[in-house]
């Protein structure tokens, strides 16, 4: 059973390589967690963000509006590898979790 | 079915009401089964204390040595923010959560600080007291410190802040004045410089200094003991000794211009430590000199301290002042006065605390008066686990009220005067909050 998975886990990630590279936010600089639509999860979670990680954010998404005003794109070696993304660029998934998780939590009390 | 009918149970009012036309069983003599308190220091060095009172609501409480005298400069403010802080997330619970089960229990949760504890309360039904127990030991031991709850829980902090009255302020600074640099002169409040500045690593090393087991208490009400020892058994705590200072009396004065047309005066000079016999003749001090009237909306006539007051001229009232610690503590008098005239009430308050001189009728009644004030002050429940909590925590042990009122009788007219003078022939220590225009200076006195 194990070759087939591991055939499947390599399917899967260069699936994944190819929608991150389809996506085309990393041409902007752009991660993962940079694109995600702020709904009220993730504008709590934003207000939970460390300050630094917050200012980091908000440089890469001015980069990102100043390239897509000007229709270019960053240089080839300024574009995030799928390696990058995958370490940095979930920055914003533990605050999300929580909130998430105490959101379902209200919602459980809530139901009984 | 006798043994059933004896059961302390909600129906059975009802029930007797619905059978009130049958002609009624004859009750036989009935007492309660009378309980004595029990307290077991464990290895750890923590203590517990507890007392059966057949309560239907149980009454629990965890306390550390984790007042604001044991804050260091750099953390001034941290045990303040830790009490702001009870009822946030913990490591294991959400806000949320805690809320909502503490209200699903039928309890209230409070936290309490003061310059040598900080008091975890939990109220809560009987039938609850593992939820309880549960809630305490996380709210007290896994504070969650989370960088934005600290942030919303500022306005809280602030409001405390902004209702701080001015006698609070006058007690705070006459520690400030009396102990100086040593932890008890530290403020009970946040200071404005530390106001949203105490980082959540700041707060969660006091936190784990102070919360060990051996500066530890657990104590209850209407508990069963041994529940209350596993507990204390079970929370798995360090019992490293962590931070101490030492009680010393330097004096000193702090006068804090307000501009207010009342103006609060504290003086006082060392007191005694807690559960000596020095703190049974100043207890009795205390009450011949005066706290406050003994007669609804009375005039307190009776006392010394109001009679210096009337007899000065001046608008004001003034009443004794006497806290203890565990290793030493404050004596003097408080004065609340109008502004024009406080520089005379504080003069002639000052003569008459300097010159008392008791005698064995002012002894005899003012024994009574700290008995019968020893025993009112346990009367409630709230006070009462406070009262033990205290005692466990700082003495180790529990001596019931009944107790220590008996200890008053030992106290004589002698003991009196030589705990007066040694506490008003110290260094004495004064502070003063309002308009400083006519308030003299101690030197001045």
């Amino acid at each position: 059973m194990a070759a087939p998975a591991k055939a499947t886990g390599s399917f899967m990630n260069s699936l994944k390589r190819f929608a991150f590279r389809m996506s085309a936010f990393n041409q902007v600089g752009l991660y993962h967690d940079d694109c995600l639509y702020e709904n009220d999860d993730v504008k709590e979670a934003l207000r939970r963000l460390p300050q630094s990680l917050k200012d980091d954010r908000n440089y890469r998404m001015h980069r990102a509006l100043h390239l897509s005003m000007t229709k270019t794109i960053l240089p080839k070696e300024e574009w995030i590898s799928y390696e990058e993304d995958r370490e940095k660029g979930r920055y914003l998934q533990p605050f999300l979790t929580e909130v998430v998780k105490e959101r379902m939590e209200k919602e459980q009390w809530n139901k009984k | 079915m006798a043994s059933n009918a004896l059961k302390p149970s909600l129906l059975r009012s009802v029930a007797k009401r619905g059978y009130a036309a049958q002609a009624s069983t004859q009750q036989s003599s009935f007492s309660l089964p009378s309980h004595e308190p029990k307290v077991t220091a464990l290895p750890s060095g923590a203590v517990v204390a507890s007392l059966e009172t057949n309560a239907p609501v149980s009454r629990l409480a965890i306390l550390f040595k984790a007042g604001s005298r044991y804050e260091q400069a750099k953390n001034l403010g941290a045990s303040h923010t830790l009490r702001a802080c009870v009822g946030l997330g913990t490591k294991n619970k959400s806000a949320f959560n805690i809320t909502r089960t503490v209200q699903q229990a039928g309890g209230a949760l409070s936290c309490e600080s003061g310059r040598e504890h900080i008091h975890y309360g939990m109220d809560i039904i009987r039938d609850s007291v593992d939820t309880g127990l549960d809630i305490l030991g996380e709210v007290s031991l896994h504070p969650g410190l989370k960088t934005w709850e600290l942030g919303d829980n500022l306005r809280r902090i602030k409001d405390e802040l902004a209702t701080v009255d001015p006698s609070t302020l006058a007690i705070d600074l006459l520690h400030k004045a009396s102990y100086r640099n040593s932890g008890l002169g530290n403020s009970l409040f946040v200071p404005n410089h530390h106001l949203g500045k105490l980082a959540p690593e700041l707060l969660g090393d006091f936190h784990a200094s102070t919360h060990t087991a051996s500066r530890m208490a657990i104590v209850g009400l209407g508990v069963d003991h041994g529940t209350l020892v596993s507990f204390a058994n079970g929370l798995g705590l360090s019992s490293a000794s962590g931070a101490s200072t030492a009680a010393t009396v330097s004096g000193g004065e702090i006068r804090h211009e307000t501009g207010a047309p009342v103006t609060v005066v504290a003086v006082a000079g060392p007191g005694a430590s807690i559960g000596t016999n020095d703190a049974a003749a100043l207890a009795v001090a205390q009450h011949i000199l005066g706290v406050g009237p003994g007669t609804k909306r009375g005039s307190a006539a009776s006392n010394i301290l109001a009679g210096s007051v009337a007899a000065s001229g001046g608008l004001g009232s003034a009443s004794a002042l006497n806290v203890n610690y565990s290793d030493g503590g404050l004596f003097g008098y408080f004065v609340i006065a109008d502004s024009a005239s406080v520089g005379k009430v504080v003069s002639s308050v000052h003569s008459a605390v300097k010159g008392l001189k008791v005698s064995d009728a002012d002894v005899a009644r003012a024994k009574n008066q700290v008995k019968a004030a020893i025993l009112m002050a346990t009367e409630s429940s709230a006070a009462a686990i406070e009262d033990m909590g205290l005692q466990a925590l700082l003495t180790g042990a529990y001596r019931t009220p009944t107790a220590a009122a008996a200890a008053v009788d030992s106290v004589t007219a002698g003991t009196v005067n030589a705990a007066l003078s040694k506490a008003l022939g110290g260094k004495l220590s004064m502070s003063a909050v309002g308009s400083m225009a006519s308030v003299p200076y101690l030197d001045q006195m």
